[in-house]
């Protein structure tokens, strides 16, 4: 295990409201400290108002923490500079959770996976073969990049998303419950799709999600979330075999799925 | 042995609801069967676009129009056909003999009124009492769905209560009229996991005091099993199998089902791959010949990509939409 | 192009088309004095004549193509008037909606303030300072529309910005400039198409009241509510003076009211498949 994590959150606070009102001492994510090493999947996990989507908006920097830092490559992000920003942009990219509002539906594919390649600075000449390379990785036809997103099914506009999150061949992508709002039978397909991008990528993924059966299936630690406190960390495995916090065991209970044949040995 | 000759509370027979877009006539629901006895609850499980809600809101009359219209079959209500039935007469099923429950219980409560004085219009619409009579009425209906502080909770805006009790409000309202027949589409979709089981025992509960039928809509293999007595597997507007809940665990028979549930991810182990199901369900405005499932099946062969099949019995309830059955 | 409003959509892409070319298609002059064929009715009534199909007005000119010309006019004027007020408004608005904090609410309250602008008293005090004329009239819309569209405009860029897609642009490390270009204004661009199609109505009824109360265009140019003004003291003799200009007014309206509202339908994409 490596020593410097890629992306880190120190003593997270957030806070909702202003300072004079009541209101002031709800905090929507409490001291909350997590690493991203290199080549893992930490997964977050929780229920609404545990506050885990918040923390990834912090260390996607879209929001700002109350108090506590965020450090990328060692580097707190309030005090980084113009180039240090923008490597950090550049090897940190994200994955939401609605596939209909994840794209510009005024953009064509092409334009939307090449955005952070335009952004970045990627010379014009070598964008197009990248971004057909991008398509081809999350198992899309080349043509594909021509259409706009109306023009595919939810399934199909996740993938254009993870192939914008994957073109930069970023060190961490950021998975705000991937595949929460998609179809059962696609939600397997986006997964698989995701382990083998891991593979060939080398990447680091923040998973957060609420449907712990599918977070099992990717995590190599777990932190469990609630009520913007991290209750329970640990090695993904030893977890879910052995929680030991309340929350943690209620959590795994309620997401155990019993069949009607098992009940009746249940009972027994 | 099943029991005796009772008759169906609700028996849909080839229900067809068309949607008419731009793009064409789009079959949305194209020949759906299922049927639920009182005290019974019926799973109707199926993905995004199997046409699974729209063929409920179809049994209300509930169908968005002009852009959707029943252009065949029956739905009989304890022996009425409702397609039959026009607009005004429609009416006095909703609430009071037939009740919906939607998947977000934020937009179904109106915001600017208190929870008590939904409930009570909704009391007031189907039952004769006076104010004070509607009042207790809404206050026990509340107890009913387990909301603690009835009394003073009655007085209460929506926003002011968690997810999870919102879905039971929104329930005491679906029994202000005393329905026979609740129907439920995707009642605890966005209710988290730790609150969804205590809002399924509650409705088994109530289920078991009035006698009432429950249609569920899901896509969720675990509520089913959890909640349901029966299930009809709904796939490209059809319902391709339809057996008792123990049984499709126990031997699932439409390769649909087989993959749907192979694909259930379980979280009482970490698998090496998860299994999926290749390609993406058929348009509603495409016309397929032979099986809808058959381009993704793989069982599939050239007599399945020809011809549609026949729905076969495969036992006194139970029925299946496949080759693989007909003998 | 389907459900468009036939008639309305005729009118208004005959009021463009006499706009651009008027000069080119009226039978006579619409300002040259003609004092023998005076006050003649319309072309179906006994006294009439083919020539002057919508009769003449006091002097003697013909209403057919003084209506023509004034097309121009009126349409000249709301269209500037849309587009200098509309670049103004749009601009205020994505600024205050993107950059919210003090400055978006400056220019909020001063759009509310603008909002209650008494438009005609204004160009009536301008019409006796200054004189009236073309670009009085294109000034005084212009500050009345301004607000409205600084209002529209922000509340979408609020609605836009705060969806996944911007704050994914943002993750890729895109600046505001890039935001604003690429994700914010093509998706307010069905939004603002809308409004202006819908303020044409209204700016011409303005222009119309401005110049009918002697604010607005002076003669000899024909202005439809210049003609109506004129048309006033004979309203009892040669009443076509006056009503023919009024429907003219009135129909060019309604019908820029009834495309603009299937422009809104046809660009919404939730009932584009409908």
């Amino acid at each position: 295990m490596n020593d410097v994590p890629i992306l880190a959150a120190d003593r997270l606070r957030k806070q909702y409201g202003r300072h004079d009102r009541e209101r002031s001492n709800v905090f929507a994510v409490d001291d909350v400290s997590v690493s991203l090493f290199p080549k893992e999947t930490l997964a977050l996990v929780g229920e609404s108002g545990s506050g885990k989507t918040t923390t990834a908006r912090m260390l996607l920097w879209l929001l700002r923490p109350t108090s506590g830092s965020i450090n990328f490559e060692g580097i707190d992000l309030a005090n980084a500079t113009r180039t240090q920003m923008r490597r950090y942009r550049s090897s940190v990219q994200a994955v939401f959770q609605d596939p209909s509002s994840s794209l510009n539906p005024r953009m064509r594919i092409r334009d939307i996976i090449a955005e952070p390649l335009a952004v970045n600075g990627c010379p014009r000449k070598d964008i197009e073969s990248r971004v057909r390379e991008a398509i081809k990785d999350v198992g899309l036809d080349a043509d594909a990049i021509d259409s706009f997103p109306h023009e595919f099914s939810g399934g199909q506009r996740q993938r254009i998303a993870i192939a914008r999150a994957v073109v930069m061949r970023p060190r961490v992508i950021v998975l705000d419950e991937p595949v929460s709002a998609l179809d059962v039978s696609i939600r397997a397909q986006i997964m698989n799709l995701l382990q083998d991008l891991q593979g060939f990528l080398e990447v680091s993924y923040l998973l957060i999600s609420h449907d712990l059966a599918t977070v099992r299936f990717l995590a190599t630690r777990l932190a469990v979330m609630h009520q913007g406190r991290i209750v329970e960390e640990g090695d993904s495995e030893t977890v879910f075999n052995h929680p030991r916090h309340d929350y943690t065991q209620a959590l795994i209970a309620a997401a155990r799925f019993v069949r009607p044949n098992d009940r009746a040995l249940q009972s027994s | 042995m099943a029991m005796l000759a009772e008759p169906p509370l609700l028996e849909v027979r080839d229900l067809q609801t068309h949607v008419f877009t731009k793009r064409g006539v789009g079959k949305a629901v194209a020949g759906a069967s299922f049927s639920l006895r009182a005290g019974e609850t019926l799973g109707l499980v199926g993905e995004s676009g199997s046409g699974k809600s729209l063929a409920c809101f179809s049994v209300l009359g509930l169908n968005p129009k002009p852009a959707s219209r029943i252009v065949g079959g029956q739905i009989l209500f304890k022996g009425d056909d409702l397609v039959k039935k026009s607009e005004r007469e429609l009416r006095a099923y909703r609430g009071g003999r037939i009740a919906l429950v939607l998947q977000d219980p934020m937009t179904a409560l109106n915001p600017v009124f208190t929870v008590g004085n939904q409930i009570r219009e909704a009391v007031r619409l189907h039952q004769k009492l006076s104010r004070w009579a509607q009042h207790r009425q809404t206050v026990n209906l509340l107890e009913r769905v387990h909301i603690q502080n009835a009394d003073t909770d009655v007085f209460a805006y929506p926003h002011q209560f968690s997810g999870g009790m919102r879905q039971r409000v929104v329930s005491a309202i679906a029994l202000a009229g005393k329905p026979e027949l609740l129907i439920a589409d995707e009642p605890t979709t966005a209710l988290d996991v730790t609150v969804q089981a205590a809002y399924l025992s509650l409705l088994k509960e109530i289920q078991a005091a009035e006698g009432l039928g429950i249609v569920f809509v899901t896509h969720d293999f675990a509520v089913v099993a959890r909640i349901c007595d029966r299930v009809a597997v709904m796939y490209a507007g059809k319902v391709v199998e339809s057996t008792s809940t123990v049984e499709l665990f126990r031997a699932p028979k439409h390769p649909y089902t087989e993959a749907l549930l192979k694909s259930v991810i379980d979280v009482s182990h970490r698998p090496s791959r998860l299994y999926s199901i290749d390609g993406n369900p058929p348009s509603i405005f495409s016309a397929t010949k032979g099986c809808s499932f058959a381009p993704r099946c793989i069982h599939a062969n050239a007599k399945c990509h020809n011809e549609a099949p026949p729905t076969v019995s495969t036992g006194p309830r139970n029925s299946v939409s496949c080759w693989r059955y007909v003998s | 192009m389907q459900n468009i409003p036939r008639l309305p959509a005729i009118i208004v892409a005959a009021a463009i088309f006499f706009a651009v070319f008027a000069d080119f298609l009226v039978p006579h002059s619409p300002i040259d004095i003609d004092l023998a064929h005076a006050q003649m009715p319309p072309a179906v009534f006994s006294r009439g004549d083919w020539r002057y199909p919508l009769g003449t007005d006091r002097l003697g000119r013909d209403i057919l193509s003084r209506i023509v010309v004034g097309t121009r006019t009126s349409l000249g004027i709301a269209v500037t008037a849309i587009l200098i007020g509309g670049a103004i408004g749009t601009a205020l608005g994505i600024i205050a909606g993107y950059w919210d904090g003090w400055l978006g609410v400056l220019i909020m309250r001063t759009a509310d303030a603008f909002l209650a602008f008494p438009s005609l008293l204004f160009a009536l005090v301008l019409a006796i300072t200054i004189g009236p004329g073309f670009w009085i009239v294109v000034f005084v819309l212009a500050l009345a529309l301004w607000a409205r569209f600084a209002r529209l405009i922000r509340s979408e860029v609020i609605t836009i910005k705060n969806r996944d897609f911007v704050l994914l642009a943002r993750v890729s490390g895109a600046g505001n400039v890039r935001i604003i270009r690429w994700h914010l204004l093509p998706n307010i661009a069905n939004t603002l198409i809308v409004l202006c199609t819908l303020q044409i109505g209204w700016a011409i009824i303005v222009e119309a009241s401005l110049t009918f109360l002697g604010a607005g265009v002076p003669p000899p140019t024909p202005t439809w509510g210049g003609m109506v003004a004129e048309g006033l003291n004979y309203i009892e003799t040669a009443w076509w003076i006056s009503v023919i200009p009024g429907l003219t007014i009135m129909l060019v309206v309604f019908s820029f009211n009834l495309v603009g509202d299937w422009v809104r339908d046809f660009l919404d994409p939730q009932l584009r498949n409908i």
